[in-house]
């Protein structure tokens, strides 16, 4: 039996309109969550109504099955995306994501649901053209699930603190397109028969274009300063970093020899600032010194910090990289198994 | 801080009102009571930060020493 109130209106459309009254949605007209809608998404996980799938305990807030399942409706989600999106709401409750932190800071982090494994294909999830962009159902109704639970059960109006926010805060969900790299999910422990979703609280994404390039190590050069910017946490703080390249330029690195893990290597050694230009820019509040300009801080702790996948359309060379939120000690990426969190295959 | 015994005074800055009080409805302390200073703490110069503090520490006092805390 479902817990939250019913609520009987004349229609749809005025359904939609009380939820607008309400502050219940994203600021977009929602669909209504009526009970049988409801408890079809349920069904996909086969989980009762009342199973707590996750929490926020800095505030008290618990996410249950159900309300998962109402947030999910009213994003527009089809009961067979409904596995990633009750995989991800775990992922961001575990503790080691943090999620008060980062979604009540006033940096504003978007939660980047990157998904792996054969349920990409069987849902239709967009890896190729516009991969972060609209036109998809499944990519756009998933991340937008996510943050209409945040809103409606994860007290954003009350904790949210972003002081611009981003648009990838509507939604920010893709599939990673298969290549001849070890796949994101894979690296990170995971078989890659095994489908999964990797959750990341980061900024939106940050493009670079470099289409001139003949030579990888250019395009890995553009892409390394674009990850070291002066106004990121990365430069001010020590924190992961997402990266998407894109399909012409993944093909121009494969060709020439480039795995994920010597490309991670050269982005973690290239991605840096001069001391002395953090004390320029205010980073670091203190007198220039002579050996300044041949100190490092490097946007990334290790190359392992980077998230580094492949994703995009098949033609134009724009890249992205994603900085993280704040400190990786409060708030890592997490990848979890969409089996083991709702026991789907 | 204060379950494990330690007297414990909360500072927040403006913007933060709502959501301190969010923070204390949701720990069931609403009437946590919390000090106030002037927005930002970043990006100000060390004396204001100690003048501010000075403004409230009569404030911050009360808290650390009042029953109801």
């Amino acid at each position: 039996m479902l817990r939250a109130e019913k609520i009987e209106r004349e229609n749809s459309l005025d359904a939609i309109e009380f939820y607008f009254q309400k502050g219940w949605t994203d600021g977009l007209p929602i669909v209504p969550p009526t009970e049988e809608r409801i408890y079809e998404m349920l069904a996909s996980v086969k989980m009762s109504p009342d199973t707590i799938v996750g929490s926020i305990p800095e505030r008290g807030r618990v996410f249950t099955a159900e309300l998962v399942a109402i947030n999910a409706v009213m994003a527009g989600c089809l009961p067979g995306y409904f596995p990633v999106v009750m995989a991800a709401a775990q992922a961001i409750s575990e503790p080691d994501f943090g999620l008060h932190g980062p979604s009540a800071s006033t940096h504003g982090a978007a939660i980047m649901i990157a998904v792996n494994g054969p349920i990409t294909k069987q849902i239709g999830l967009n890896d190729g053209a516009n991969a972060l962009g609209p036109g998809n159902r499944a990519n756009a109704t998933i991340g937008r699930a996510i943050r209409l639970l945040m809103i409606n059960a994860g007290g954003s109006p009350e904790f949210d603190r972003s002081t611009l926010g981003t648009p990838a805060k509507y939604s920010f969900c893709f599939a990673e397109k298969d290549t001849d790299w070890e796949p994101l999910h894979v690296q990170r422990g995971f078989r890659i028969e095994e489908s999964t979703v990797t959750v990341f609280a980061c900024e939106g994404p940050n493009q670079i274009q470099n289409h001139s390039a003949l030579r990888s190590e250019n395009i890995l050069r553009t892409m390394a300063d674009r990850m070291s910017p002066l106004g990121s946490f990365n430069i001010a703080s020590e924190t992961e970093m997402a990266v998407i390249l894109c399909p012409e330029h993944y093909q121009h690195l494969n060709k020439d020899g480039w795995t994920k893990e010597t490309v991670q290597q050269f982005l973690y050694e290239h991605a840096a600032r001069t001391v002395s230009e953090m004390k320029k820019g205010g980073i670091i509040v203190e007198p220039l010194l002579p050996n300044d300009d041949k100190v490092y801080k490097h946007a990334v702790p290790s190359p392992d910090h980077i998230l580094l996948m492949v994703a995009g359309g098949e033609a134009g060379r724009f890249s992205a990289c994603m900085p993280g939120w704040f400190s990786y000690k409060q708030s890592k990426a997490i990848t979890k198994s969409i089996k083991a969190a709702t026991g789907f295959t | 801080m204060e379950e494990h015994g330690i007297p414990t005074a909360v500072i927040i800055t403006s913007p933060f009102f709502a959501s301190s009080k969010a923070m204390a409805v949701s720990q069931g302390i609403p009437d946590y009571p919390f000090a106030t200073i002037p927005h930002p703490i970043a990006a100000t110069e060390e004396l204001v930060l100690h003048d501010w503090v000075d403004n409230i520490i009569d404030e911050i006092e009360k808290i650390l020493t009042s029953e109801e805390s």
